[in-house]
């Protein structure tokens, strides 16, 4: 998880990640921001993040993201 | 049946009647009815281009629902004996002919949309060929007739197809019920572009009457009646009389032309969607937002994702992810890291994506060479400052510029509009000469005085009107002020007396009819949107 934060906040500096639940939603990750960050995962944990998994579920708060990240990194 | 005629308020006025008396698990068949019969207002030859959509899409959607079940099952049937390796294996192996049928069911219907819409374009190539290779045999050239809102149904149905694909939810296995999630009329003309998930269910359940909700969609309509009728038809007049002669209306009627240009767009193309949101509203049914007040977006890439919403997130779906986490992209990432370093590298394959999808986007309003370049040069602005934005924010820093202060908001809004402004001149050019000669009219005079003297009023509307356009184009001001900042207009309304809700309605609805462009002496220009 702290790895995770350290990611987040190299692709979105300033931000506060922690207790959020609308990242993706509310805009505060845009497009440009949610593609680097799903490239910076896949470099980082060595996983394929499908396409079909970028949707807000995945990435609205950091613990949907650490979620979706065990789940590729089990499969 | 435009929208914009009495026709199509008494057709509402009926389908809505039908639809509340109907028993609520039939109120789809009303709508399936309504929307077939709206459209064979158009003519009964173009309802085939629609069919052909409709079912080879709900073909290859039950094909693809059905080895989404088998590929499943044979997981599931085997899960103990099964490795990792073994369950993705067969994953592949059913994406792979999941893959065939989606490309398929693309290719002909984005063939359908490319070759009506495209012709010319496709035919000018092959002609060449044929010429060059000494082939004496010439494809004439003609403009066939475009079904009504097919690139807005085609994207829709290409959505839902890739949706399945990625096996996102189950294939609508009633073909009715999916020939209405094709062609629900308040949306088939120009959008907004739905999301089989967003919408279906919605269409499919009945709706009791809800005053509310009634209200609301009534006050959404007049409001779209209004930008369309009261402000954009009446900008219309005044920015084809400056267009068709730069020479005499040079200098500032340049610069107001452009901005006006942008209004009018805006409230065309939004008026329309607010008549569409309305009509489904009355119904229970909320299609999506498809524009969030762009002209206070703070960059150029804030404004895509202000303006036709439905479209740019459709992009953003169906072709910038895919195409950013494709096996090319990323092996040109990698390579780009070796030559421009990590961090540059890294943000490459993003940059094309952006350019890519930029030039798309414009090309989809027409393959015409000066939309190329707008979109052109949208996408090598965006892409520059997703480069730059570490090294802008330092400068901002190291200048100490306050960027959270509304004065820097209000300038960044200002630099955005600014920005757009300058593709609008070469988008309404019909050729480089004119282009040029939009350029050398707009810096051939100084006369700002020309806003203040009365000399708007010589622009062929009058000075009682155009003093009503401005007094709305200031509302929509206000109203989109109100809602950037959180509140809802309608329910702000809502909260008002009685007495003072109906002086507002009654207003609304005389302001339609005295200012309105209608009647007698003038031509109600169908919606710009309609023809792409």
């Amino acid at each position: 998880m702290e790895k995770l934060l350290e990611i987040l906040e190299e692709v979105k500096p300033g931000v506060e990640f922690k207790g959020k639940s609308d990242l993706m939603d509310s805009g505060e990750l845009d497009s440009f921001d949610v593609i680097t960050l799903v490239s910076e995962l896949q470099d980082e944990y060595d996983i394929d993040i499908p396409v079909e998994e970028i949707v807000p579920e995945n990435f609205n708060s950091v613990d949907e993201i650490y979620k979706l990240v065990q789940k590729l990194l089990e499969e | 049946m435009s929208f914009l005629s009495l026709d199509f308020i008494l057709y509402i006025a009926i389908v809505v009647g039908v639809y509340f008396l109907a028993p609520r698990r039939y109120q789809w068949m009303v709508l399936l009815f309504s929307s077939y019969g709206f459209y064979l207002f158009a003519g009964w030859k173009l309802v085939f281009f629609l069919l052909f959509t409709t079912i080879s899409t709900y073909t290859t959607g039950i094909i693809l629902g059905n080895l989404n079940i088998i590929c499943q099952r044979e997981i599931k049937s085997k899960e103990k004996q099964l490795e990792r390796k073994e369950k993705k294996e067969i994953k592949q192996k059913y994406n792979h002919k999941k893959k065939v049928w989606l490309i398929i069911c693309l290719i002909w219907n984005f063939g359908i949309l490319l070759f009506l819409k495209y012709f010319p374009f496709i035919i000018a190539p092959i002609n060449f060929i044929f010429e060059i290779t000494g082939i004496s045999y010439e494809i004439v050239n003609r403009t066939w007739m475009l079904p009504l809102g097919i690139s807005f149904y085609t994207f829709q149905s290409a959505g839902y197809i890739i949706d399945l694909y990625r096996d996102k939810f189950e294939p609508e296995r009633n073909f009715l019920k999916f020939a209405l999630f094709v062609s629900f009329f308040p949306q088939i003309i120009q959008g907004p572009i739905s999301r089989f998930d967003e919408l279906a269910e919605q269409l499919y359940r009945g709706h009791r009457f809800e005053y509310t909700r009634f209200k609301y969609g009534i006050e959404l309509m007049v409001w779209g009646y209004i930008k369309k009728l009261v402000i954009s038809d009446r900008l219309s007049i005044i920015t084809s009389t400056i267009y068709s002669d730069p020479v005499t209306y040079s200098g500032f009627y340049i610069v107001l032309v452009v901005i006006l240009g942008w209004i009018e767009l805006y409230t065309d193309f939004s008026g329309g969607i607010d008549v569409a949101r309305g009509v489904a509203q009355i119904l229970g049914i909320e299609l999506p937002q498809n524009f969030r007040q762009p002209f206070f977006a703070d960059s150029l890439a804030e404004f895509w994702r202000r303006w036709h919403i439905s479209l740019n997130n459709w992009w953003r779906d169906y072709i910038f992810y895919p195409l950013t986490l494709s096996k090319t992209f990323t092996n040109m990432g990698k390579k780009c890291r070796q030559f421009f370093g990590d961090t540059t590298g890294k943000k490459m394959p993003i940059m094309l994506a952006l350019l890519i999808i930029r030039v798309l986007n414009s090309i989809w309003h027409g393959a015409y060479l000066n939309y190329f370049w707008g979109g052109l040069y949208h996408g090598i602005l965006i892409a520059l400052s997703f480069l730059l934005e570490p090294q802008i924010k330092a400068i901002a820093k190291k200048l100490k510029i306050n960027t959270e202060c509304m004065s820097w908001k209000l300038f960044q809004y200002a630099r955005t509009f600014f920005l757009i402004c300058i593709p609008k001149i070469i988008n309404t050019a019909n050729s480089y000469d004119e282009i040029f000669l939009f350029f050398k009219c707009l810096v051939a005079k100084f006369n700002p005085w020309i806003l203040f003297d009365g000399s708007l009023y010589n622009l062929g509307v009058g000075r009682r009107e155009l003093q009503a356009t401005f007094l709305f184009v200031g509302i929509g001001l206000i109203f989109s002020i109100f809602q950037e900042m959180g509140y809802s207009v309608r329910e702000k309304l809502d909260e008002q007396n009685m007495i003072f809700r109906w002086g507002v309605y009654v207003a609304a609805i005389c302001s339609i009819v005295i200012f309105g462009v209608y009647g007698l002496g003038y031509d109600v220009a169908n919606f710009t949107y309609m023809q792409f």
